[in-house]
């Protein structure tokens, strides 16, 4: 058996790889993924409800399927965690809110089944931030999780705990939902990947809603080939979940290794790089540079509808998430967190020819993109304006502006258009802090998405540094 | 008898543009009255006291204000995305 550090670090890939060679058994795997919980969780804090004995469980029952040659695929044995608004049946699923405390689900959601189905060993439910409405993960009720690059900071958010979890060697990938990037904001935060698929492409039936027209689903993981592989587990029409749309699905693994010379790349210029911190900023255009080196050609463009993003986001997502959690607001107000209650409330008072305008305004905005994605194969931007901000602060000042740290994400354009974006590590700041950027691309084309990302990656060395737990 | 198929035709043939631009330019969206706010969450069923109805008017009033900015008088013929799908091509 190898070093249970040397295994905790492996890719997904590299793990499966090992599993199918019986290099190492799931039990062995899952052994030293909870070995390394136990002895960095304290100072971490991913997770709201480790689920070990059904873990160590799952992985019995992998290693006795493998063996007798039932092998399902790469995901089998594979430790996985889930961010708590996934519901688990039988296993509580609290979307991190105190008013969802003692929910225990019934029916575990699609993404669950699906990974359960695929062979995966479920690790536990991941801390988030309340009701996944913001992005810092230090969360009122179940406590902060810290950033493993450096404990006193955020790990970004929603899916904080997803992305603290992978940066510190607890799993091989996470579930996330990403309804303004809380996907892509804590993997740029913690130096991972994370990717949002195609609105519709992967169910949301099963989830704890923050938005509904906005939400969606996806995998973090620490390569662009791991969350491709779970993504092949995952995606596909769901006929409970009215959102999925019945398109093929296809091997999300298929447009990597090819090489993305003569390919039209966009860099959006405004918006995205009004107000970055220098060093996000010498960041992105060396990421460019390393783009134009494998033979990609990048132009700069403007996107003009993207001026009322973070208004439009909000007078479309505050109403719908305050319509669910209307009657639990109404008698249970002392119960939110400051931050969240306030935006809940302010979805009350939004009138519905606020939100019908809003919702015209994504229309335009969405086509603005669609029609640039008519000339370019995929589209580059910052991921965040800035590195993870100090635990407790509320904003920072960005290139001589004070900007909130909800506002620092600059994710929330491809949640109004629905289209597929990745979020991988470009750069370190000096205080070694990960910098992470964008990758967009066509409807239902993840797999050039995911091509060009892994092109990236792979010309760089970002994915394969390691926190200094 | 006049024909009226093309009047007011200034940004597209039968929509009704110089009837839109003319009510154009809706003024900012003040800060509600506290007790408006007040009142408001009181009929939609929440409790809401003065001082958190203070803490939230000025976010809200941006982000409504930002939005009916945005908003093109022109909106006629703009589907809002009630029911969001991205399209299978672009």
């Amino acid at each position: 058996m190898a070093v249970a550090n040397e295994l905790v670090y492996l890719t997904l890939r590299e793990a499966a790889d090992g599993l199918r060679r019986r290099a190492f058994s799931a039990v062995e795997l899952t052994e030293a993924v909870l070995a390394r919980t136990e002895a960095v969780e304290p100072r971490v804090h991913a997770y709201i409800t480790l689920t070990a004995d059904q873990a160590r469980a799952a992985a019995a029952a992998a290693d006795g399927e493998i063996g007798a040659g039932r092998y399902r695929g790469p995901l089998h044995g594979i430790p996985i965690g889930l961010k708590d608004n996934f519901y688990t049946a039988g296993v509580r699923t609290t979307a991190g809110a105190k008013v969802l405390a003692d929910f225990v689900p019934t029916q575990d959601a699609t993404v669950v089944t699906r990974l359960r189905a695929a062979g995966a060993v479920i690790t536990g439910k991941l801390n988030l931030h309340e009701l996944a409405i913001g992005s810092t993960t230090t969360n009122p009720h179940y406590g902060a999780t810290h950033n493993p690059w450096n404990l006193d900071h955020i790990p970004g958010g929603s899916s904080g705990g997803s992305g603290a979890a992978l940066a510190a060697g607890l799993c091989f990938a996470a579930t996330g939902t990403d309804t303004r990037g809380s996907i892509r904001n804590p993997a740029a935060l913690c130096g991972v990947v994370g990717f949002k698929p195609t609105y519709g492409r992967v169910s949301i039936f099963g989830v704890v809603p923050l938005s509904w027209t906005m939400d969606h689903t996806g995998p973090l993981a620490r390569t662009v080939e791991d969350v491709a592989l779970v993504m092949n587990a995952i995606a596909g029409y769901d006929p409970q979940d009215a959102t999925t749309v019945d398109v093929p699905v296809p091997d999300f693994t298929s447009g990597l290794g090819q090489p993305i010379r003569g390919l039209r790349l966009a860099v959006v210029r405004n918006w995205f790089f009004d107000a970055l911190d220098p060093e996000v900023r010498a960041a992105l255009e060396t990421a460019i540079g390393v783009f134009r080196g494998l033979g990609a050609t990048v132009e700069d463009v403007e996107l003009s509808s993207l001026t009322p993003t973070h208004e439009v986001f909000e007078v479309i997502t505050r109403p719908e998430a305050a319509a669910w959690q209307h009657e639990l607001l109404a008698a249970r107000p002392d119960d939110y967190g400051a931050d969240v209650r306030m935006g809940l409330e302010m979805g009350e008072l939004i009138l519905a020819i606020d939100y019908i305008r809003a919702l015209q305004l994504r229309r335009i905005m969405a086509d603005e993109q669609y029609a640039l994605l008519r000339r370019y194969d995929g589209l580059l931007a910052p991921t965040r304006a800035a590195p993870a901000a100090p635990i407790g602060v509320a904003a920072t000042v960005v290139d001589s502006r004070e900007i909130a740290i909800g506002r620092q994400g600059l994710t929330a354009p491809f949640n109004l258009s629905g289209i597929p974006a990745i979020s991988v590590p470009c750069g370190f700041s000096t205080a070694g802090l990960p910098i992470g950027m964008q990758v967009a691309g066509r409807p239902w084309d993840e797999v050039t998405v995911l091509r060009i990302a892994h092109a990236y990656e792979q010309a760089t060395d970002w994915h394969t540094r390691r926190p200094p737990l | 008898m006049s024909d009226q198929t093309n009047s007011g035709a200034s940004g597209g043939a039968e929509l009704p543009g110089a009837v839109l631009d003319a009510a154009a330019a809706p003024p900012p969206v003040p800060t509600a009255d506290l007790d408006v706010l007040v009142g408001l969450a009181s009929r939609a069923g929440v409790t809401l006291s003065r001082d958190r109805a203070a803490a939230l008017a000025a976010p809200l009033a941006a982000a409504v204000d930002g939005v009916r900015r945005a908003t093109p008088a022109r909106r006629d013929q703009i589907a809002p995305a009630l029911v969001f799908r991205a399209p299978r091509e672009v």
